[in-house]
């Protein structure tokens, strides 16, 4: 369970970074709306997430923490590149 | 001076990367199998599927040292592995110069189990540490490559410095082909990152000792099933295993002791990798003649236990299936990681050196390790189905399949390659990982059916699945391979 939160707070994070990024805004035609929101959101989940992971003995939160780091980036990868697949599907059928 | 920094760095990163690359991308596919060594040897070893979970009795462990003493009678090495949550039976192994293998014994009265012989994972576990190429010059081989990684991995820190961050996920598979395979690698790169430095210095570290064999201590890994071998041979009959296995049990706690060997001049019980994060080999000896304990003799301590440390961390034996589950992701990624890079190189080389021996030769070894291992890997397990089980050295036969079919795809790769077909070469290699992979269920279930095959989510269920589910992602490759430019 805490495995799986860690993954979850990992994923929201990676996501907020990568929509603050202006390559990835520009690939989605989004503007630079909620940066505050997402900047917050990027410092605070990755700590939400490593306080999660103390809590199991050690050294495995502290893997379990780097381990959900790089699954959690995959994900965030992932939604990101499909999401930038869609949008631009209607400028290349325009 | 910093663009020249970047493009000399750019020259190392691509040269040491795809030399090197070629040989770690077999070490990680190797390491990410061996994540499941014991599960992959319990798959191949059809014969446990029928047995309910056992528990280990004095009874039985009893009729298991009796049976190692008539082995080390006969003049064998030999020494007992305890059943565990992993692998639920007793077992009398050896070293064969590859894989630890022998006889299953049933843990509640010591009968033979009667399996099938196969170097199962431990196959992918050896092919992962030294190639299949010995102690010697197949760990100095991996150890070479371990060291060449990590240059790869600071060169290409420097080279991408200032995207590390902004780009980190950042792919774009409609873009020009070069770039897509950029944008994947470096994607996959950086969010491998803690993983490929841990697991990388980590090795390297495990095998220093075989660059300086000056100072190492002389470890051989040499077979051990020649007769005479035993320096216990003739010399001390063992008493009854089961009362000293439950004083050893009093000293490192139930279900901890991982193996048993057999010396000289005593019987040491040896607490199991699996009980704590640091591997130390803590043991108890017993006298082999009364079976009285001589002495509890704990590992390395202090500074001396980094070996422990880092063996433990590469080794993850302590960790949960979830952390080898983190870990074989890791590594797979990782692995296709380093294929991305091999086959920026390709595509980069293309340009100036297209139709060029040198070039097909590179891309022949890009397909061969990335496709052609896979395929090689899921020809091992059909063979293990389709070679009859009471062939003798059949263990050794399997190992000559995985390599003629590995040998086949190289030969198909270089043909391919050199007749300028090489993404067809591709597609076909996919076709064949997809063919085998999807059929391996099918295969599982009519080779078990004699037995008590039941569908249900066991050692044999995973890994059907995750046949049927690299089968399918074959499958989608090929068809991206098809539709790309």
């Amino acid at each position: 369970m805490i495995a799986f939160m860690a993954l979850v707070c990992w994923t929201l994070a990676l996501l907020s970074h990568g929509l603050l990024q202006s390559k990835i805004q520009r690939l989605l035609l989004i503007g630079n709306t909620h940066a505050t929101a997402l900047r917050v959101v990027r410092l605070v989940l990755p700590l939400a997430a490593l306080v999660l992971c103390m809590r199991l003995t050690q050294p495995l939160g502290l893997m379990i923490w780097l381990g959900m780091f790089s699954l959690g980036g995959l994900l965030a990868g992932g939604v990101l590149t499909v999401a930038s697949v869609r949008a631009r599907k209607p400028r290349a059928e325009a | 001076m910093r663009d020249i920094l970047r493009n000399r760095m750019g020259w190392l990163h691509a040269w040491v990367g795809f030399v090197c690359g070629v040989i770690l991308v077999v070490v990680f596919t190797g390491g990410s199998l061996a994540m499941f060594d014991t599960e992959i040897t319990r798959w191949m070893q059809p014969e446990l599927s029928g047995l309910s979970q056992l528990t280990l009795t004095e009874e039985g462990l009893n009729r298991a040292g009796e049976q190692v003493q008539a082995l080390r009678d006969a003049g064998q090495t030999v020494f007992l592995n305890m059943p565990s949550a992993r692998d639920p039976v007793l077992r009398i192994l050896h070293y064969d110069g590859h894989a630890f293998v022998g006889p299953a014994l049933n843990p509640r009265d010591g009968s033979d189990l009667n399996v099938r012989q196969t170097q199962g994972g431990q196959l992918f576990f050896d092919l992962h540490q030294s190639l299949y190429r010995g102690p010697v010059w197949g760990n100095m081989v991996t150890e070479l490559v371990a060291i060449g990684l990590l240059v790869a991995v600071f060169s290409g820190i420097v080279i991408h410095f200032r995207n590390l961050v902004p780009d980190l996920l950042l792919f774009r598979p409609f873009a020009a082909p070069g770039r897509a395979w950029l944008d994947a690698h470096l994607m996959a790169g950086v969010l491998m990152l803690p993983f490929i430095i841990m697991i990388t210095y980590t090795g390297a570290v495990i095998h220093a000792p075989r660059l300086f064999p000056m100072i190492s201590n002389g470890y051989g890994g040499k077979a051990a099933n020649r007769p005479g071998h035993d320096r216990a041979h003739g010399i001390a009959p063992s008493a009854p295993l089961g009362p000293m296995w439950k004083q050893a049990e009093a000293v490192y706690g139930e279900g901890n002791i991982g193996f048993i060997r057999f010396e000289p001049r005593a019987v040491s019980f040896y607490r199991s990798d699996a009980a704590n994060f640091v591997i130390t080999r803590d043991h108890v000896d017993f006298s082999p003649r009364d079976g009285q304990q001589i002495a509890v003799k704990p590992g390395e301590r202090g500074v001396q236990s980094l070996g422990g440390v880092m063996r433990g961390l590469h080794y993850a034996r302590w960790g949960t299936s979830g952390l080898r589950w983190l870990y074989f992701i890791c590594g797979a990624v990782g692995s296709a990681m380093m294929s991305a890079g091999l086959v920026l190189f390709v595509i980069k080389h293309r340009r100036n050196h297209g139709g060029t021996v040198r070039l097909a030769v590179a891309e022949a070894f890009t397909l061969t390790v990335t496709f052609g291992l896979p395929f090689a890997a899921l020809g091992f397990l059909w063979s293990n189905r389709l070679i009859a089980p009471s062939l003798a050295q059949r263990d050794l036969l399997e190992a000559k399949v995985f390599f003629l079919l590995w040998l086949c795809t190289l030969v198909h790769a270089a043909v391919r390659s050199c007749t300028g077909h090489v993404r067809a070469g591709w597609r076909e290699q996919a076709w064949g990982i997809a063919v085998l992979g999807c059929g391996l269920p099918v295969l599982d279930v009519v080779s078990r059916s004699g037995t008590a095959f039941a569908p249900r989510l066991d050692v044999y269920g995973v890994v059907d699945a995750c046949a049927l589910g690299f089968g399918l992602l074959a499958v989608w490759g090929q068809s991206m391979i098809a539709r790309s430019r």
